[in-house]
């Protein structure tokens, strides 16, 4: 079997000691590691409640009737397990190149390692890729042929096209009908406000969204010092510019709008996870695994 | 405005350079495939007026310094500011260096620079309105004189090269005491000049005081260089440094000491021609670095009776035709003769033998005088007055001093104490002993254009 480029053996095994704890209560068909609205078996132990008939009889609490005379049942956590949907931007501007790689094949190893972790931990996986519409899209499962396929349908998109982010994330935030891990992967160039509001939308139907926000180190800098024929990936319209005389206005207008944009997402209380591409995917997912495991504890 | 190379200023177009460069590198733009377009789009339209009025400005300055370079290389000559305001002097100064290196042609330039510099001279002249006054002062005698046409410049006879140095402070200062004198009013001195270092003699004492003089002027004085230092083309250069006639026994035969130099510093081969009364010989010499000083012999046939006559030495033309032949001239060799005025006979004896050993072969004849007391006549047409054991009188020593003034050479064994004056400003010192092997060293004291021994 060829290997896939996005897959890297070395950084699963890294990865794998870790697990991806979701940040909010997860409604799952199954029992999992992860805290769900729901009262269950678990043993850890979540409240007392007044006994009503029909209630399981073996699980008043009898010490506290003995105190009390009253009728108390003792309820533990539900676990449950994780659905994760992960949505991938396959629009032109993913295919931007820097000299240490694309967005793209950035994206798609994110994308990858993830799904890789979540179904390690026995958690389900899916995948919704998109560019002006949602071209391909995978229901979470959980087992490795499922996890296979995933990862065929990564090998073989293209990124093209137009990003319709708003309406895609609108239309998966109405489409889901339980909480679930939603993670985004983009590199958001796209209209902040109606971005916002779809994120919002997510946040709103209680999903854990996660926003892995790609952005390659040319972007931020901008270094060039001869002119350019600056070709649109995504619509292919070309502007003759020179990077020495519209650098300062360039930077104030992408900083302006990075730090804009982090800090709805944070106020929207959103997983907003900045991915430089030339740092690296190693470190990125550790620092985001870590980060979940301990905002757990 | 006047150009000294007006040719130069056919190089205005390329003023456009910068234009076409900017056209150019805005054409050989890399392609370059961009994600972020949106904040392109957005940081052009926000700085495109500042970026476009910055590049103007940008072309605007590029341009400017090719013109100037442009203008500068053409040489303008300027008047109060940049020659466009119309402000005539008065007088004009013309200090025209006329040494000989100003008769070396330039590279590519068929008049040598004294004559470029005069073609230049009346250009701008003739640029200027109004009928200032033309003073010219020439490095043949420094002296200023009034030109009633600026075309006498073009007198080759009157304003040529000469095989003179020129002395530039001193033709400054002649401008001076004529600006002075004849109160000229608003003036302008124009100096043509190569800018030898010997015409100008930068470490002069006498810049600090014509500066100084100068700024003290009450009328405003304007100086203008035209430096015509271009590059020279290959030239070489002869002088006769010393000459020596001496009788042999076959005749006589003169001594030619010469000194040959040139511009480059390659090895080549300089033939020399030298003539005496018409007869010419030639001889090769290498002349390795810049200068080369050589003896040469030139033997004047006793049977032609060659008692007198002129030569020259000549190398072959080049850039500077006026340095390539040196004149000499030549007499019949003088008898040579010293009066003796010895007190011992013995030692008369000795020293009519010393002073005319061979009188046949070399005329050389001495005179014994009889006493010390001299008089003018015994010591017409000598060379040489040897006194010893006299005490000369007071009308003696004048007489040798007028002696040793007129080229005489005067040997003295003087007798008396310490302190005894012998002539004017001599005075006895202590008695000196040598060894036997030492011998006296004799210092030659200049006194005027002559020497005393």
């Amino acid at each position: 079997m060829k290997t896939k480029e996005f897959i890297d053996p070395e950084l699963f095994a890294k990865l794998s000691r870790l697990n991806l704890e979701a940040k909010n209560l997860m409604h799952g068909p199954f029992s999992g590691r992860h805290k769900s609205p729901n009262k269950g078996s678990s043993i850890e132990f979540a409240e007392y409640r007044k006994y009503v008939p029909g209630d399981d009889i073996r699980k008043i609490d009898w010490r506290i009737f003995a105190r009390s005379d009253r009728y108390y049942v003792k309820e533990f956590e539900a676990e449950t397990n994780l659905r994760c949907y992960l949505v991938f931007d396959c629009s032109g501007s993913m295919s931007f190149e820097g000299k240490d790689g694309s967005k793209f094949d950035f994206g798609r190893k994110i994308a990858a390692s993830i799904g890789h972790v979540l179904t390690e931990q026995g958690d389900t996986v899916g995948l919704t890729a998109f560019n002006t519409r949602t071209f391909k899209q995978v229901p979470p499962r959980s087992s490795g042929k499922h996890l296979r396929s995933i990862y065929e349908i990564l090998d073989v998109i293209k990124p093209d096209g137009k990003t319709a982010i708003a309406k895609v994330l609108h239309d998966l935030a109405a489409s889901i009908q339980k909480r679930a891990l939603v993670v985004v992967i983009s590199d958001f160039f796209h209209d902040v406000e109606p971005m916002l509001k779809a994120l919002q939308h997510l946040a709103h139907r209680k999903h854990d969204v996660t926003l892995f926000h790609l952005i390659d180190e040319e972007e931020v800098k901008f270094d060039f010092n001869q002119p350019y024929s600056f070709v649109d990936l995504e619509g292919g319209s070309v502007m003759l510019a020179d990077p020495v005389s519209i650098r300062n206005q360039y930077l104030k207008a992408i900083g302006g709008y990075l730090k804009t944009f982090k800090e709805r997402c944070l106020k929207m209380n959103l997983d907003y996870r900045l991915a430089m591409i030339n740092e690296g995917c190693e470190e990125l997912l550790s620092k985001f695994l870590l980060e979940r495991v301990e905002g757990r504890s | 405005m006047t150009f000294l190379e007006p040719l130069l200023l056919w190089g205005l177009p390329l003023i456009s350079i910068p234009v076409i460069i900017h056209l150019m590198n805005r054409m050989r733009h890399k392609q370059k495939k961009w994600a972020a377009m949106d904040f392109l789009f957005m940081a052009k339209r926000s700085s495109t007026k500042i970026s476009n009025l910055r590049n103007i400005l940008i072309l605007i300055c590029r341009c400017l310094v090719v013109l100037f370079f442009i203008l500068a290389l053409a040489r303008p000559l300027a008047g109060s500011f940049l020659g466009w305001s119309v402000s005539t002097p008065d007088t004009i100064f013309l200090v025209l260096d006329r040494s000989s290196s100003m008769g070396l042609t330039t590279v590519g330039a068929e008049k040598n620079r004294l004559q470029k510099g005069i073609e230049n001279i009346m250009q701008a002249a003739k640029s200027i309105p109004g009928t200032p006054e033309f003073v010219v002062i020439d490095s043949s005698n420094g002296k200023a004189r009034t030109l009633k046409d600026i075309a006498q410049l073009e007198d080759s006879l009157l304003f040529g090269e000469t095989h003179t140095e020129a002395d530039i402070p001193e033709m400054l200062n002649s401008a001076l005491i004529y600006a002075l004198d004849n109160k000229t009013g608003n003036s302008e001195v124009w100096i043509v000049s190569d800018m030898q270092k010997t015409n100008w003699q930068s470490g002069s004492e006498r810049w600090q005081k014509l500066m100084a003089q100068y700024s003290g002027l009450e009328q405003k004085m304007n100086f203008k260089v035209l430096s015509m230092s271009g590059e020279g083309v290959e030239n070489a250069s002869i002088r006769i440094v010393e000459n020596f006639r001496k009788n042999t026994e076959n005749g006589s035969e003169i001594q030619l000491t010469c000194e040959i130099r040139k511009s480059d510093t390659e090895t080549r081969d300089i033939l020399v021609t030298f003539s005496v009364n018409g007869v010419e010989s030639t001889k090769t010499f290498t002349v390795e670095g810049q200068s080369l000083t050589v003896q040469h012999t030139l033997l004047l046939d006793k049977d032609q009776n060659e008692n007198s006559g002129a030569g020259f030495v000549k190398i072959p033309a080049d850039g500077n035709k006026n340095d390539n032949v040196f004149h000499f001239a030549f007499e019949p060799a003088p008898e040579l003769k010293a009066a003796l005025a010895v007190k011992d006979r013995r030692r008369n004896e000795f020293l009519q033998i010393a002073t005319a050993p061979s009188p046949e072969v070399f005329k050389q004849s001495s005179i014994p005088l009889k006493s010390g007391e001299l008089n003018e006549r015994d010591l017409k047409d000598a060379a040489l007055l040897v006194v010893d054991g006299f005490s000369l009188e007071e009308q003696s020593k004048v007489i040798v001093k007028n002696f040793i003034e007129e080229g005489g050479n005067v040997l003295y064994f003087p007798s008396g104490n310490k302190g005894e004056i012998l002539l004017n400003g001599i005075t006895l010192g202590e008695t000196e002993s040598l060894d036997k092997n030492e011998a006296f060293n004799i210092a030659t004291r200049a006194s005027g254009k002559k020497q005393q021994r």
